[in-house]
């Protein structure tokens, strides 16, 4: 029997509030997912018992083993039903959790450096790239995307972690005026570098910092999303071709396989548009 | 036409033996009853299963705990050709249930025998194996069989006849009619000696007749029910909330239709049933036990909760110890209809 990697566990509350603007981050105690979860896994999670909703939700693990040893973070905006349970959970309460699940970014203590690409709520995972990396020799940057100054998040966790942090908005309202891969390929150009690029975001700006690499000859990884069933790789709702080495393409479970897919391989014509 | 009262009572296991070394006793935990059924020839250490499209092929979850624990695995419906399935949103969420149209996603009859099988001996997985097998015609049907039944490995097939029927030009699925049931039993009968499950649709006039029909090709058991055709409508944009339009409606939603269908067919076959239709406790498989399922599938409720079987499995347990019960072959068809069951025909439960 393989060991179990997966725990499905009641996680207790402790604490919700507001993160920055209309983003919520919720702490809940979870000690054998917070000591198993990586930076790009994913939890599925069920604010209530019963039947309506049926479903979990997926959420991508923000933060783990950092206010609290034992506890993951979660940050997330209400977009829909099962989002807004979620929001009405105080500390006390039960969260009914399955994860760590998903394929991790590849995080390592040495290696070239490592520019972490978020847009929107995506950048969590990054922050939590930088947690781990933190105080290792590799060379962190991290670069936020937005369309407008209030959608841009997390700036203070980076500066907080020592990363130096490039912003950019669509409109111009903070940072650079123009896209985030502008901003890297400027970077690039400017220093020389060549490093391995890691994003979480919108689809278009995965499929941009994916395209970039190819470009620049650089290694990147996105993180996909799609909507889910079960999360854990058996209802095969959320699949996404990718390129196999014949040159032909298969599908994977964006839950199981993914959804940290190295950029070159994402047929990323063949997504769904949301 | 045998009724429920003559039907022949399976052997009640008298004494309760103790449960495997895996859970110790101790004050707090009696020992477990042993709910070993014999399913149509198909030997499982409890009455619970995992349904079709549910459960992959059990490598997933033995990830989260030991899959053996099951009485059986039906792993993901299995095609002639490997199988893209369908345009996405596959699913949608409704209200206590949701609907699915996947399109049979799967690697094919091939594909299985050559990195599932294998997979199964490798990961340990040692529990019953059912494939449950689907086809576009009678020969696809045949030939899948004829290929599984040489393969080795597995402990039963299931036929999921819920297919459109491509001989039909109106796409009407074999299910929907007793004869072509019938005939598709019967020729994947004659190519295997596996235990032969055939898996029935909701989505007739007579279920009677076409469960009738599958016995009379060979079925050994019946699977009581398949999903329901059913349909999700976003009002703001008019469009269907899954890409092609019609998919199969499961979960909670469905189990009164369900139980009303396996105490129907319960009364007018003699093979066993296989129940599942929104089973998400131990609670809602007494229910099937009751209405005359044998045997029952956790289908969506895995999607819910990955233990969701394994805990089924206990609550069966609790349930049959608070009632006296040692097991659930005492269950079968025990219902009692208020207005119908004669006072002199109810045996009560000790």
């Amino acid at each position: 029997m393989i060991d179990p990697k997966i725990y499905v566990i009641a996680g207790e509350v402790l604490s919700q509030e507001v993160f920055e603007r209309d983003f919520r981050r919720i702490v809940i105690r979870a000690p054998e997912i917070a000591k198993a979860a990586r930076p790009g896994q994913f939890v599925m999670v069920r604010a209530k018992e019963g039947s309506d909703p049926l479903l979990p939700r997926p959420f991508s693990i923000f933060r783990a083993r950092h206010t609290h040893r034992d506890a993951i973070e979660i940050l997330y905006k209400v977009v829909g039903w099962g989002s807004s349970l979620v929001a009405t959970k105080q500390r006390g309460d039960r969260v009914w959790l399955t994860g760590p699940l998903g394929q991790p970014f590849t995080v390592q203590k040495k290696g070239p450096p490592m520019w972490l690409v978020g847009g929107g709520y995506g950048v969590g995972p990054m922050v939590f790239i930088s947690d781990v990396l933190k105080g290792s020799k590799r060379e962190l940057k991290a670069f936020v995307g937005a369309r407008y100054k209030s959608a841009v998040l997390g700036v203070g966790e980076f500066k907080r972690n020592r990363i130096p942090v490039f912003i950019s908005t669509e409109d111009g309202s903070m940072g650079f005026k123009g896209r985030v891969t502008e901003v890297i390929e400027r970077e690039i150009v400017k220093t020389g570098a060549k490093p391995v690029l890691v994003a979480c975001g919108p689809t278009p700006m995965l499929r941009a910092v994916a395209e970039l690499a190819m470009r620049q000859g650089l290694t990147s990884e996105v993180s996909l999303e799609e909507t889910m069933g079960c999360g854990t790789g058996v209802c095969l709702s959320c699949v996404c071709d990718i390129k196999t080495q014949d040159g032909g393409s298969h599908q994977r479970m964006i839950c199981r396989h993914g959804p940290v897919f190295p950029g070159n391989i994402v047929l990323w014509d063949k997504l769904r548009k949301h | 036409m045998k009724g429920r009262k003559m039907r022949k009572k399976e052997g009640i296991v008298d004494q309760p033996s103790f449960s495997s070394p895996s859970s110790p006793s101790s004050l707090s935990r009696l020992p477990e009853l042993n709910l070993a059924v014999d399913f149509a020839g198909i030997k499982m250490k409890n009455p619970v299963m995992v349904a079709s499209g549910t459960f992959g092929y059990g490598e997933e979850f033995m990830e989260i705990f030991d899959v053996n624990q099951l009485g059986a695995i039906v792993v993901k419906g299995t095609t002639l050709e490997p199988r893209w399935g369908n345009p996405l949103p596959r699913i949608v969420e409704t209200p206590s249930g949701m609907i699915n149209s996947i399109g049979l996603q799967n690697v094919g009859v091939e594909g299985f025998i050559r990195e599932k099988l294998p997979m199964f001996k490798r990961l340990g997985i040692v529990t019953p194996i059912i494939v449950n097998i689907s086809g576009h015609s009678i020969e696809e049907f045949e030939e899948v069989a004829r290929r599984l039944d040489g393969a080795g490995g597995i402990q039963g097939l299931e036929l999921n006849i819920s297919c459109p029927n491509i001989a039909y030009a109106s796409a009407r699925t074999f299910s929907h009619d007793p004869a072509t049931t019938r005939e598709v039993t019967a020729r994947v009968r004659k190519v295997t000696r596996l235990p032969l499950i055939v898996k029935l649709s909701p989505d007739v006039t007579d279920i009677v007749a076409i469960a009738q029909a599958a016995v009379e090709g060979g079925a050994d058991a019946l699977a009581i029910m398949n999903t329901i055709p059913g349909m999700a409508i976003d009002a703001e944009t008019r469009r269907a909330k899954i890409a092609r339009g019609v998919g199969g409606l499961s979960g909670p939603a469905i189990k009164p239709i369900a139980l009303r269908l396996i105490w129907t067919v319960f009364q007018a076959v003699k093979v066993p049933i296989v129940g599942m239709g929104g089973i998400m406790n131990g609670t809602d498989a007494i229910e099937f036990f009751i209405a005359g399922s044998k045997t029952v599938a956790v289908g969506t409720a895995n999607f819910v909760n990955p233990k969701a079987s394994v805990e089924v499995v206990d609550g069966i347990q609790a349930y049959l110890r608070r009632h006296g019960l040692n097991h659930t072959n005492e269950l079968v068809g025990s219902l009692i209809i208020p207005a119908v069951t004669p006072h002199s025909a109810i045996r009560i439960p000790q």
